[in-house]
């Protein structure tokens, strides 16, 4: 399946077929800059209360600006839901962190005054400490696992449910099945946490299960998508783009080796260089090994994100439909160059051009074929009514925006 | 086409279909939906005509789910104008959509932040420093005296007699600075801060050897009475507070690691360093005044100080310190 060759293949193969239909997107750096500038505005004059109502109005703008066959899609969230729960996750989020320093150093004085009454325990004092606030924070963050993958879980079905096309919504999961969706949002977010400690090489894994659990519990209407993607897909595409990373990790060790060697020859970092000391060339290497290796990084992450998307929709399918994204590592490596210069030089004011120009791009090269079946969609009267019941969860939308691989 | 027919699409909101609709206006004020099989009338009452932001058909939702993105001239939306609950969705369009919203939320975006710059951080920051304990201010200046002890500081190497002049003067200032203020003063050797002199939070002065060897007495004695002025207005305890709700501001707008908020976050503390360090200025003039004593030895030991460590040619919205020439103009020197 992801031979070079047979992609070529199923591109053109794609490209072919008379009844393809891409998405348009419509959005103009103009528009987008004016709506952006009263979103700023508000937000800034509101003390950032208004910032419920202008991310409702951004991803409207976006979503009714993207079009299949003329038809926009739309977002009807309620910012009030958005604004009182994003006051209630501030309120909870700064509670919880809080609270886990005030029972680590409770449960350590109890267990220090327990210590000191039994007696000849005195050199187990030093000991509590750590241990305790160790045992705390491992608690904390189970605890803040559950709670994200709950919030998480509640975001992805709001945001589904308030989005819609052609006057159809969207769905993800349902309201029966909530309690599996949730396990299987935790055992995600904890294997997420588990990538950095086995080297990376759960990556390819956890990518493809995460992009399986936010597509195939999606549905449009009645019609759920599906994905038919396996591990092995995934574990092929991150093992093709390996070599890549082989000049960045190399250049890596490489200073890593560079600077405990200036340590252990002049056993301090010095803030000016001192006379009759090389320390100005040992230092001038290291920048420069980090610009060789810093656009491979980027070429790799771009390689990746190519390859990534093309292979997630080319195995996605909703109903008859079918989807092709021809995304290409050169062209999102040069469009993040260019940005990120932008940007920097224009000062954060060319955001929306910035915005607009990624988001055409990154649309205007997904396609469904057979577009003719655009019609035959249905939505069942009682999965309007569970939608509906889901407005109440609204504060999950916080953290939507941590998980928006924009599949 | 009618004049008051307005086409459409019709989505029932059942299924996907799209539907190619008229809305008719008819003459006893309802709205009647025609298209295929579909022949509805509904009183005004009962709909909903709703604009999404930006350039796209307003959105006419029927009763029941169903919903007409409608090609509307500007007639349509006239008759739901009146609503109130359209109101402001139709003012935040008209600012999304207009030269004139666009310059409105510009100049409102600049005044919020000049606003909350110049006036809002200050005063919030002087708010907290007046609730705060004297006692809670000296520990602060402990605490740092103790951490700048550990990284650049050693012990004074200045003979005893010379000390105690320098406390001599610092006694002289005492005794005509206003009745709060409670200054003590800190002697050390720095290589790393050279000649100079700091003022701590709860009214600690340091200075360092270099500095006493390099000035005359009575530029010491300026030099004090600039540090006490700073110690007078609680500067570096409002420095504290406003350089943290600088970054808790700039955190709130999201820009953690965004370089520019970072760079606007220092070129703001360097503009409030520097209206202090006029402020300090301005009441050692005041203060060597009411000691009897000329301010120019202020300007001196600046001039020496200059020499001492060579002047700077970086524009001052990049300096902590204002130029010395601009000081001497503004504190009256001459």
């Amino acid at each position: 399946m992801t031979h070079p060759a047979t992609v070529a293949q199923s591109d053109r193969d794609s490209r072919r077929e008379a009844a393809s239909v891409e998405l348009e997107f419509s959005g103009r750096t103009g528009e987008y800059f004016q709506i952006w500038l009263v979103n700023l505005a508000l937000s800034l004059a509101s003390c950032g209360a208004y910032m419920p109502w202008a991310r409702v109005r951004t991803r409207r703008y976006f979503l009714s600006q993207t079009r299949i066959k003329a038809s926009g899609f739309d977002y009807q969230a309620n910012p009030w839901a958005l604004f009182v729960g994003w006051l209630v996750i501030g309120v909870g989020l700064t509670l919880l962190s809080n609270s886990s320093d005030l029972l680590a150093m409770g449960l350590a004085s109890a267990t220090k005054f327990l210590l000191k009454n039994l007696g000849s325990f005195s050199k187990l004092e030093g000991l509590v400490e750590p241990m305790v606030s160790l045992g705390v924070g491992i608690a904390f963050l189970l605890l803040q696992v559950l709670v994200l993958s709950w919030l998480v879980m509640q975001s992805l079905r709001y945001n589904a449910s308030k989005t819609s096309y052609r006057n159809l919504r969207f769905g993800f999961g349902s309201s029966e099945a909530r309690f599996r969706l949730w396990r299987e949002t935790v055992f995600l977010l904890g294997l997420r946490l588990l990538v950095p400690l086995s080297l990376g090489l759960l990556q390819p894994y956890v990518a493809w299960r995460w992009r399986r659990f936010l597509i195939r519990h999606r549905r449009f209407g009645t019609t759920p998508f599906a994905f038919t993607a396996t591990p092995a897909d995934f574990l092929r595409l991150h093992g093709r783009a390996f070599p890549l990373l082989l000049p960045a990790i190399a250049t890596l060790a490489l200073s890593g080796a560079l600077l405990i060697m200036a340590i252990i020859k002049f056993r301090q970092f010095s803030v000016a260089p001192v006379a009759g000391e090389p320390l100005v060339s040992t230092w001038a290497i290291l920048p420069l090994l980090a610009l060789t290796s810093l656009p491979l990084l980027l070429l790799w992450s771009c390689w990746l994100e190519a390859r990534a998307a093309s292979l997630t929709w080319r195995c996605t399918q909703l109903g008859e439909l079918r989807f092709a994204c021809t995304w290409r590592a050169r062209e999102l490596l040069g469009m993040r160059l260019l940005h990120g210069l932008v940007l920097v030089a224009s000062l954060g004011l060319a955001w929306p051009w910035v915005r607009i120009r990624e988001t055409r791009y990154r649309l205007q090269r997904i396609s469904l074929s057979p577009g003719l079946a655009l019609d035959g969609f249905l939505a069942a009267e009682e999965e309007r009514i569970s939608a509906l019941a889901e407005g109440g969860f609204a504060e999950a939308d916080a953290m939507d925006g941590l998980f928006d691989i924009s599949f | 086409m009618r004049v008051d027919e307005f086409e459409g699409l019709y989505f029932d909101g059942r299924s996907s279909r799209a539907v190619p609709v008229v809305v008719v206006l008819l003459p006893n004020g309802q709205l009647l939906l025609r298209g295929g099989e579909l022949e509805q009338r509904q009183p005004l009452a009962l709909l909903r005509l709703e604009q999404p932001p930006g350039r796209a058909r307003p959105r006419l939702h029927w009763p029941g789910g169903g919903l007409v993105e409608v090609n509307d001239d500007g007639r349509l939306a006239a008759l739901f104008a009146r609503r109130p609950a359209t109101v402001l969705p139709r003012l935040l369009h008209w600012a999304e959509t207009h030269r004139a919203g666009a310059l409105g939320a510009l100049l409102l975006a600049g005044g919020t932040i000049a606003g909350a710059v110049l006036g809002g951080l200050p005063l919030l920051a002087s708010l907290v420093g007046a609730l705060l304990p004297p006692a809670a201010e000296r520990q602060l200046g402990e605490a740092s005296l103790a951490g700048l002890d550990q990284e650049a500081f050693v012990p004074s190497r200045l003979a005893e007699a010379q000390q105690q002049r320098v406390h001599k003067l610092v006694a002289n200032i005492q005794a005509i600075a206003p009745e709060h203020l409670r200054l003590r003063l800190e002697l050390r050797d720095s290589a790393t801060i050279g000649a100079n002199a700091l003022c701590l939070p709860g009214g600690i002065l340091v200075v360092t050897d270099a500095l006493v060897k390099l000035a005359t007495e009575d530029e010491l004695l300026a030099v004090l009475a600039h540090e006490a002025g700073h110690a007078q207005h609680r500067h570096p305890l409002q420095m504290l507070l406003r350089s943290h709700a600088l970054a808790l501001a700039s955190g709130l707008m999201g820009g953690q690691d965004n370089p520019i908020q970072g760079l606007a976050q220092n070129l703001l503390q360097n503009s409030y360093s520097r209206t202090f360090e006029h402020q300090a200025d301005r009441e050692a003039v005041a203060m060597l005044r009411r000691l009897n004593r000329s301010p120019a030895p202020f300007f001196s030991i600046l001039t020496k100080l200059e020499e001492h460590e060579g002047t700077t040619q970086l524009p001052s919205l990049l300096l902590t310190h204002p130029s010395r020439r601009e000081r001497q103009a503004r504190a009256g020197g001459s």
